[in-house]
């Protein structure tokens, strides 16, 4: 996981492995349920097999997610869980993103 | 400009985060073998706390707040095999362990404090509301409507009888109010 720097304007609190919609997407849905399966993500959050499938392998590698693979019957599934450092992550992404706003609204400014 | 572009993803972001969350959580508050088991097990709990009495019911609701607990694990587990997402159990542990806590703090704070109201009726509605809490965490409203008429129970209880007559009388309003909450529709729950 990327280390950022603390202070300065929020968006450099933006961590690149969590800021994208289909990632911030996917934490948030893992984060209310014990664990959910690949097709429970994609019909969720209206991806295709590939977009899904990169974007764990990236937040996997980013330790965000756990997956693990299993043969249910003859076919194969994919179970997603968050770690611990996934909800630490989505946790710091949503307080940058509401710091941005009410740093707007305190007086910085638009069209700056 | 960019401020202002800045402004609006991270509101829309936050919206839409919100918005799933929200979709995602009514499902991840699946209760209802939770409500039903509970509900069965507070009307076995009244007619224990008449045969051993009012103070005697820790010893068997502890016990099987884990039993309940076991089930619920293996429950969603095998729910989660056809539904594709898994609810978790922690939430309602919580509740039931906060509960579990507050209700005879309340019942010895009552009885030494010398507040026989407090004693009988208080552990009824910190068990109201833990579960309502929990309610709302799930966004599951029969649970929600149940325990709020949990209070009005007790205390409907309380103008009538006394002792363990209005803990069993509580205990079993609070089954039946649990067992309709399980047995209530809920359009997010598979």
């Amino acid at each position: 996981m990327s280390e950022r720097p603390a202070g300065g304007h929020p968006i450099q609190r933006l961590d690149d492995d969590v800021h994208q919609r289909v990632r911030l997407g996917v934490l948030t849905v893992l984060a209310g349920v014990a664990r959910a399966d690949f097709a429970h993500l994609k019909a969720t959050l209206a991806v295709t097999d590939g977009n899904l499938g990169r974007h764990l392998e990236a937040l996997e590698r980013a330790g965000h997610v756990e997956l693990t693979k299993v043969i249910d019957g003859r076919r194969p599934r994919t179970w997603v869980r968050i770690t611990r450092q996934g909800r630490a992550a989505l946790r710091r992404e949503v307080d940058a993103l509401r710091e941005l706003i009410d740093g707007l609204d305190g007086g910085a400014g638009l069209g700056g | 400009m960019s401020a202002v572009i800045d402004r609006l993803t991270a509101e829309l972001t936050l919206i839409e985060l919100g918005v799933l969350r929200d979709r995602n959580r009514r499902r991840a508050g699946a209760l209802r073998f939770t409500c039903r088991a509970l509900g069965a097990l507070h009307l076995a709990l009244a007619g224990w706390v008449l045969l051993a009495g009012r103070h005697r019911i820790v010893v068997v609701y502890a016990p099987a707040l884990l039993v309940v607990a076991v089930l619920t694990a293996l429950r969603h587990r095998r729910a989660a095999q056809a539904a594709g997402v898994q609810a978790p159990v922690t939430p309602w542990l919580a509740a039931a362990g906060a509960a579990l806590v507050a209700a005879p703090a309340l019942s010895l704070l009552g009885r030494s404090q010398g507040l026989p109201l407090l004693e009988e009726v208080g552990p009824s509605l910190a068990l109201a509301l833990a579960y309502h809490l929990l309610g709302w965490w799930g966004r599951n409203l029969p649970l929600i409507l149940a325990t709020a008429a949990m209070p009005v129970v007790s205390l409907l209880a309380a103008t009538v009888a006394g002792g363990d007559a209005l803990v069993a009388a509580q205990v079993a309003g609070s089954g039946v109010l649990l067992l309709l909450a399980g047995f209530a529709p809920d359009r997010g729950e598979r």
